[in-house]
């Protein structure tokens, strides 16, 4: 099982090697795909040097750790399956004609509403049900594929660039007014609203 | 908070706790085949190691004797309110062992250390932790927001 479970981190070990030199040789000429393109490295590298880590710590060769070693191996791997799915696939996809046309966009925007953030990296890997959405850990959003030909729904692009303004600003948008709601709902009165019918409309 | 940020969150605590216990029972198996008298110079254990593992195994003990406490109001930043509930439906094993858990927080701070029974205990609890991570991972990978 162990010698089963030491193969599954060195062929993420191997694809990480693949995308590090993919992207290596790939140039990205915007500054928000460039700043995106080395957090991407970044994340690659850093997770690249936990494995190398872990294959050295011993615990592979011994049955005793292998329930140990699945739950190592689900946690690197779900860090994996995020960077490939929100990161590197996003580069791959990149194209001048939709997303380097969704950055000006954005950096226009940005200009026009005066935001001091960076613009983040805007991706078309989305689809029509997934819709709009974005993902502030890595300051990114992702718009149905075709977009660019679909200019009355740029409204949902700016309901997006909230998300990224109230990660930076949440505080002083809310203050505690959230921590304030859950600890109403925590109290026996607050349980006694929480599991009340909603009337029927 | 949208729905995909209310499961991110729940999602990073308890990757959080789950990596956190796991480190430690790694370095208490370490510790038990040292005891042994195995030599395998890759099961070092650093002071910092042992501190942390110390820590967080009996802090992590104490929480679920709470839980396992009808009457408690458990913090739901270790995990989450809806594994909590789930935890307690399914009537886990490991929440109806009040005795071992506790034996389990004295163990950790003695020279002995813990023995097979307790690290496999500790084993099922945090497989436990890890299946509740991997059914909120698939729901982040399809929700959107």
């Amino acid at each position: 099982m162990n010698i089963f479970i030491n193969g599954l981190f060195m062929d993420l070990h191997n694809r990480l090697e693949k995308m590090i030199n993919h992207l290596y040789n790939l140039t990205m000429d915007s500054h928000a795909s460039s700043t995106f393109k080395k957090s991407t490295e970044e994340h690659l590298y850093a997770l690249i040097t936990k494995i190398k880590t872990l294959i050295n710590t011993g615990i592979f060769a011994d049955a005793f750790f292998t329930p140990n070693t699945i739950i190592l191996y689900n946690s690197i791997n779900n860090e994996f399956i995020e960077i490939e799915l929100f990161l590197y696939l996003p580069i791959r996809r990149y194209d001048n004609t939709a997303e380097g046309y969704f950055e000006k966009v954005a950096t226009s925007i940005y200009s026009e509403i005066q935001l001091m953030q960076s613009v983040p990296f805007i991706s078309t890997i989305s689809n029509s049900d997934a819709y709009f959405w974005a993902y502030s850990k890595y300051r990114m959003i992702a718009l149905p594929q075709g977009e660019e030909n679909h200019l009355l729904n740029l409204s949902d692009l700016y309901h997006e660039i909230g998300h990224l303004i109230y990660i930076q600003y949440e505080e002083f948008l809310v203050g505690d007014h959230l921590t304030r709601v859950v600890e109403y709902y925590n109290t026996f009165e607050g349980s006694k609203v929480r599991w009340k019918k909603r009337p029927s409309t | 908070m949208s729905e995909i940020g209310l499961i991110r969150d729940q999602y990073e605590r308890l990757t959080t706790t789950t990596d956190n216990v796991n480190n430690s029972i790694i370095t208490f198996k370490k510790l038990y085949k040292l005891l042994k008298g195995e030599k395998n110079p890759a099961f070092t254990i650093s002071k910092e190691e042992l501190v942390f593992a110390k820590k967080t195994i009996s802090g992590f003990m104490a929480y679920l004797v709470k839980l396992s406490n009808e009457n408690s109001q458990p913090d739901y930043s270790i995990i989450p309110q809806k594994v909590v509930a789930r935890f307690k439906k399914d009537k886990l094993d490991f929440l109806k062992s009040d005795k071992k858990l506790k034996a389990v927080e004295r163990a950790v701070n003695t020279e002995e250390g813990l023995d097979e029974d307790q690290l496999k205990l500790l084993d099922s609890i945090v497989t436990n932790l890890d299946m509740e991570r991997s059914t909120l991972f698939k729901k982040l990978r399809t929700a959107r927001g």
